[in-house]
């Protein structure tokens, strides 16, 4: 299963990869996902829009058990993750655990996340040599491969404090595909960046995204998220409201509020076309 | 507390002894602050000063003076100086003197974390607005300064204070030295030092408290 | 001016050699020893303080208290007499080194407390995101970063035992103030002696207030 190598783009038809089904979780009294389900196919690119404090960044926190979330679950390839039980008998599951299902899906934040007390190399070697139990040269040459991969490879020895906002957040992204997770999961990765490093960050994904990996984006870019998700799903008030392709979502939309959303991109939409113009786009 | 019975009566007739060792105690810390305080202000004025062997004797002096033990320091002080054909102090002068430099050598610190944390902005305003050097000073640097210097004068303040117990061992009666007298006198050592510590307690605990009032009736301003 | 009788002086140095390094001895031992229980207890008490039950970290919150807002030498001087009372009698210097175990303790927990504290979530939350297991969290991120953001602090306490050591004298422990006293009295040799001690006390601290410079400046990025 290695991304390295170009695959097609064809989900292995019968099961999705990931359902989440009928997740709700409340902050104290305020609701944050109500009853969301959704589907992500092996493959895919699913992203998720909507205005802040729609629930987006939660649900995926929830996906790899960052977050604790009350009713509904949450599958990956026919497996439970996070919970066992029903009801009163429902528990969640301890940490070794939640650690072996997160070492299954990668996740890149929104502000990168780097351990500073590492190098990069250092950064993507330490799940693998811990998680996935390589020795050290073989972890050092999988680093290695990786960085070259997002375009890294001189800086590997740099510690984060040396790179700028987007190679760090590359150096994130090989830490996380480094593992081999089934799928990732990328939170904003663009939001904290100055617009002249965006670019560089979304070619890396949209490389991944082309090579086969199983991705889920919350994202602000529209214009990217447009040319490089295969659906989108739009929440608001903490619902999914809307699931479709691109063109649908963004073109035909159907509810008012997502009329609404996708007016405020359509003039600037409209100039961009297809291009990574990121410092126009959806500050939302 | 095996065999041990707390009698606290034991301490009553001290009462006096004890009033009077407080005051002893609160009379050293509040001289050694002013004349440690004034002192730091100028080193801290004088560390940053354009005559390079001002600014490199200043460094060196409190640099030397924040590694020394305060012990040591009473001590030269007591028995170096008069040798040097400087006259000589008293025992209390001996101790203030001590303590007001050590006190010097860490307001100056403070201060000096305080002067660089500032955003240059106000002085510029100040000198925007034509005010003169010693004006930009007193009107506008230092006041705020200070703000920003607060908690750690405040921690260095209650520092000296407990610094102060320093001076029984040079036979000024303040509150260590009091604690000590009672507790060889009555063979009530639990309760002597229990109440010593609670005065201590409750006096640093008030400096703390404070500090906090005037912090935040400070930060509204700013 | 001053009489520096230079001759005597290095003779009487010389014949006090014994004694004096009986007096370094202690001194050394009062001042690592603080800090060994200082950082030991420190650590245990700080991890409790973070992570322990409610009555926990209530007990150490109370310890902490006290024995910051209380003079060195009453911690010295109420150990000293209590286990005397209430045990049996310590010899000087292993009361002095408990007690300013404790007070180095104290200043230790709110360093190590600080550390662990105001380490980022985010941190916390990569390490679980590639699958990290709390014990591999601990010592592959919480306990390094923890550590350098701790370290130049905890040099600054360990300055502040060495000087603090002097204070076991108070309690007759034939420390390097309390012998050099001796000596100074006895050869009438006051300002060579007290000179010397001055020296001595001073290369020590200044020494270590450099390498927590240093310590400062190497970890500067890496300190959150």
């Amino acid at each position: 299963m290695s991304y390295i190598e170009g695959s097609c783009k064809v989900s292995e038809a019968h099961q999705p990869i990931l359902t989440v089904k009928h997740l709700t979780k409340s902050f104290g009294p305020k609701a944050v996902l109500r009853d969301v389900s959704l589907e992500l196919n092996a493959g895919e690119v699913l992203a998720v829009i909507g205005s802040s404090g729609s629930g987006k960044s939660t649900l995926l926190r929830c996906v790899n058990a960052l977050e604790e979330y009350e009713t509904g679950e949450i599958r990956l390839r026919g497996e439970r993750l996070s919970y066992r039980g029903d009801g009163s008998k429902r528990r969640r599951l301890g940490d070794r655990q939640l650690a072996a299902e997160r070492a299954r899906i990668g996740m890149v934040f929104q502000s990168y996340n780097l351990f500073p007390h590492l190098t990069a190399q250092e950064n993507v070697m330490l799940g693998l040599r811990r998680v996935r139990g390589m020795s050290r040269s073989r972890a050092v040459e999988v680093a290695r491969q990786w960085l070259d991969r997002v375009g890294l490879g001189d800086r590997r020895t740099h510690y984060a404090h040396q790179l700028s906002g987007g190679q760090q957040q590359r150096v994130a992204i090989a830490r996380a595909v480094a593992l081999e997770p089934e799928l990732i999961l990328l939170d904003e990765v663009t939001s904290a960046l100055d617009p002249e490093l965006v670019g560089e960050v979304l070619g890396v994904i949209r490389d991944l995204a082309r090579n086969g990996m199983t991705m889920m984006v919350v994202s602000h870019e529209m214009s990217f998220v447009r040319d490089v998700a295969d659906r989108v799903a739009f929440m608001h008030g903490s619902r999914v409201l809307e699931v479709g392709s691109p063109a649908k979502i963004f073109d035909r939309p159907a509810t008012a509020q997502l009329k609404t959303f996708v007016g405020r991109f359509r003039g600037i939409s409209a100039k961009l076309s297809n291009e990574d113009a990121p410092a126009m786009d959806g500050a939302a | 507390m095996l065999g041990y019975e707390l009698r606290w009566e034991a301490l009553w007739p001290y009462q006096e002894l004890i009033g009077h060792a407080f005051l002893v105690s609160v009379r050293l810390a509040v001289l050694s602050l002013l004349l440690g305080g004034v002192l730091g202000l100028v080193l801290a004025y004088a560390s940053s000063s354009k005559i390079r062997l001002l600014r490199l004797a200043t460094v060196a002096y409190v640099d030397a003076i924040r590694n020394t033990p305060l012990l040591l320091l009473v001590f030269i002080v007591y028995l170096v100086v008069p040798e040097l054909g400087l006259p000589g102090l008293d025992a209390d002068g001996t101790f203030v003197a001590a303590l007001a430099m050590a006190a010097s050598g860490v307001i100056c610190e403070n201060l000096r974390a305080a002067f660089a944390s500032m955003p240059k902005g106000y002085l510029e305003a100040a000198m925007a607005v034509g005010l003169r050097a010693w004006q930009r000073q007193a009107y506008i640097v230092l006041p705020i300064a200070l703000r920003y210097a607060l908690p750690a004068l405040t921690n260095s303040a209650v520092s000296v204070f407990k610094d102060t117990s320093l001076a029984s061992i040079i036979a000024i009666k303040e509150l260590t030295y009091a604690a000590r007298e009672i507790s060889t006198n009555t063979f009530r050592v639990f309760e002597a030092w229990i109440v010593i510590a609670v005065i201590y307690l409750i006096v640093t605990t008030a400096m703390a408290a404070l500090s906090r009032m005037l912090e935040r009736r400070l930060s509204k301003a700013m | 001016m001053i009489q520096f009788s230079q001759g005597n002086f290095l003779f009487e140095l010389w014949m006090s050699r014994a004694a004096l390094l009986d007096a370094l001895s202690v001194t050394c031992s009062v001042a690592l020893g603080g800090i060994a229980i200082g950082l030991v207890v420190g650590l245990f008490a700080a991890l409790a303080a973070v992570f322990g039950p409610a009555w926990l970290r209530w007990s150490v919150g109370i310890f902490v208290y006290a024995a910051r807002g209380v003079p060195a030498l009453v911690t010295i001087f109420f150990v000293y007499y209590g286990v005397g009372v209430i045990w049996r009698a310590l010899p000087a210097q292993s009361a002095g080194t408990l007690a300013l175990g404790l007070y180095a303790a104290a200043q230790m927990t709110e360093i190590f407390r600080g550390a662990l504290q105001s380490l980022p979530r985010g941190q916390i939350e990569a390490a679980k995101a590639i699958g990290l297991t709390f014990w591999l969290r601990i010592v592959d991120v919480v306990a390094p970063l923890s550590v350098r953001r701790a370290l130049p602090s905890l040099v600054n306490t360990a300055v502040d035992l060495v000087k603090a050591s002097t204070l076991v004298s108070a309690l007759g422990a034939g420390d390097l103030l309390l012998t050099g006293q001796q000596i100074a009295a006895r050869t009438f040799l006051i300002p060579e002696v007290y000179l010397t001690l001055w020296i001595f006390y001073l290369s020590i601290n200044t020494t270590l207030t450099v390498l927590g410079r240093w310590l400062e400046d190497r970890f500067r990025n890496v300190i959150y």
